[in-house]
């Protein structure tokens, strides 16, 4: 073999990250000395990002014809910048880069070391309520808007209210709801990490020996094609599967078990009993709280303005007159489900909420719930307002009851009719530093 | 100097700064000398050897357009790209080695026809 060929090779494994220190060394040696050695580094580079961007764009062509692009961006395509849009731009000048910069160990290690967070893995299509993006390059965005692309990172809903709705390459849709953290990462195969909180997910079929992966603090999860819904918190992981199979292990113990359609499975850090699919129960239409112990107490609806930064165009936090929104001072919430969050609670006819507790003084009271169908998709968020006026401060003054007319869409699908969904959480919040509590909440049911 | 030479220049200098010539794995001296001669082939880049880089890409067969997407697209290792294509390692080496090669010498025709055109 030619000493060149030897020498290209070499310095192939130096980009693979596969040499011995004394290779490394022999490398640095070669790359010092010899001028052909350093212009086929120069090759490799240029022509890595080429085929890299070339591809990049093709992807990105064939997503845009998938999704419907904004109108608002068809008008202006130059107003709405994302971070990703920016990252392309770069790309796309790359040779001006190349031409003028003259630093191989940007352009390789650019693209070596830090390729993936350039990649488009989903596109968020839906949101409401507060998110936070952070991207592996470690950015924090407080704010994205519909319509951004996004590649590997963690997607925060921060709050009772809020949701939003990614929509992967592929077709696959993924939707967290509440207070939820969900990372995304896409190499040989998609994988999400779910560290807390509620997922649904309608996933396209994945290729042979690459199912998706969802793993959360106590299951890894490995999926082919499928809708399926989780809920997870730190000791627990609820799986429900609506079509398909999929293979759940629960972390503890390494057990493995298969969960088909329109079965659920528990993975707890607290169970020693048999990881088994049970078929998924009937639901029940009444549905008492049990408060405190399921209550969590809530973030405030507004990040910190001195952290926000914007994944899209920018939003003032400031109303027009130039003050700062209202933060409310207290938010309690939680799960809606019944014995152990296993049994499905969902609304009937004429179903009403009781709910009752304290308040400091006169307020809005802001009560929400997150509604899904049976099949664990999400569905949309309902809110009902209640004013308090002279209320006595001395006793248990907060006891309201409301009916299903009382709640309007606060963010999701307006179309669908709450009867027959199912709740998955409630909220409950002052629209001024007015402290409550919530003692006591209930489902009733029209004939109980 | 243009406005975007020096911002290019600059992203470089920076990225440099934030990740240490340990995590580039090569000597200064050797950075500066990759440097300079980058510098020095700078109006040899341009829109045309970009088309003629991309038209010899498009023209590879699709087994070797697939192992160079596998490679810089998918960012697998090399490891990783000789078992999605049932090859050794070595032989992932080699063929990188000598497409790189093939490439190189089809932009320079690509260019060459163009002047002469």
């Amino acid at each position: 073999m030619e000493q060149t060929e030897l020498h290209h090779e070499l310095l192939l494994r130096y980009l693979d990250g596969n040499l011995s220190p004394v290779e490394e060394a022999e490398v640095n040696d070669l790359l010092g000395r010899d001028p052909e050695a350093r212009a086929f580094l120069r090759q490799v580079a240029e022509q890595a990002v080429t085929i890299a961007d070339m591809q990049r764009t093709e992807d990105n062509h064939n997503l845009a014809l998938e999704m419907e692009v904004l109108p608002d961006q068809k008008s202006n395509p130059g107003q709405n910048l994302s971070l990703r849009d920016r990252s392309d731009n770069v790309w796309e000048r790359w040779p001006w880069i190349i031409a003028t910069a003259a630093l191989i160990t940007m352009i390789v290690n650019i693209f070596f070391l830090a390729q993936q967070s350039q990649v488009t893995i989903g596109q968020l299509t839906g949101s409401s309520g507060w998110l936070r993006w952070t991207g592996d390059d470690g950015q924090v965005f407080d704010e994205i808007e519909v319509g951004s692309r996004l590649g590997a990172g963690t997607l925060e809903t921060l709050t009772a209210n809020s949701w939003a709705t990614l929509k992967f390459v592929d077709g696959s849709i993924v939707t967290i709801s509440g207070q939820s953290v969900l990372t995304i990462s896409e190499k040989e195969q998609k994988g999400l990490y779910l560290r807390e909180g509620s997922l649904s997910a309608d996933v396209a079929p994945q290729p042979k020996g690459k199912p998706m992966l969802i793993d959360t603090p106590t299951a890894k999860i490995e999926v082919l094609s499928t809708q399926l819904s989780l809920d997870t918190k730190p000791s627990t992981t609820i799986l429900r599967v609506s079509e398909g199979q999929v293979r759940m292990t629960r972390l503890v113990d390494g057990s493995i078990t298969e969960v088909p359609a329109e079965h659920q499975v528990i993975a707890s850090i607290n169970d020693e009993t048999a990881l088994v699919a049970q078929p998924r129960p009937e639901p029940v239409n009444w549905w008492k709280s049990n408060l405190p112990n399921e209550a969590v107490w809530a973030k405030p609806f507004l990040p910190y303005p001195h952290k926000k930064k914007y994944l899209h165009k920018k939003k003032s936090p400031h109303k027009k007159d130039g003050s700062q929104k209202a933060r409310p001072f207290l938010i309690v919430t939680g799960h809606i489900s019944k014995y152990g969050s296993s049994l499905p609670v969902v609304l009937t006819p004429d179903a009403k909420f009781r709910l009752r507790g304290w308040i400091e003084s006169d307020t809005n009271l802001e009560f929400g719930i997150s509604l899904r169908d049976l099949k664990g998709g999400f569905v949309a968020k309902y809110t009902a307002e209640h004013r308090f006026a002279s209320v006595e401060k001395e006793r248990e003054n907060l006891d309201i009851e409301l009916t299903l007319a009382d709640f309007k869409v606060h963010a999701g699908k307006t179309s669908h009719t709450l009867i027959g969904l199912r709740i998955s959480d409630w909220w409950c919040r002052s629209s001024d530093q007015v402290k409550f509590n919530v003692s006591s909440l209930e489902l009733i049911p029209a004939e109980k | 100097m243009s406005w975007a030479f020096i911002t290019a220049r600059r992203e470089g200098i920076d990225w440099l700064r934030q990740h240490g010539k340990e995590s580039v794995g090569l000597d200064s001296k050797v950075l500066e000398l990759l440097e300079q001669e980058w510098l020095s082939e700078t109006p040899n880049y341009g829109e045309e050897w970009l088309d003629a880089l991309r038209g010899c890409i498009e023209n590879l067969s699709e087994e070797s357009s697939q192992l160079l997407r596998s490679r810089y697209f998918g960012n697998n290792s090399c490891g990783e790209v000789a078992k999605q294509v049932g090859i050794r390692l070595n032989t992932v080496y080699k063929c990188l080695s000598r497409l790189h090669q093939d490439l190189k010498v089809c932009i320079e025709i690509r260019l060459n026809e163009l002047k002469g055109g």
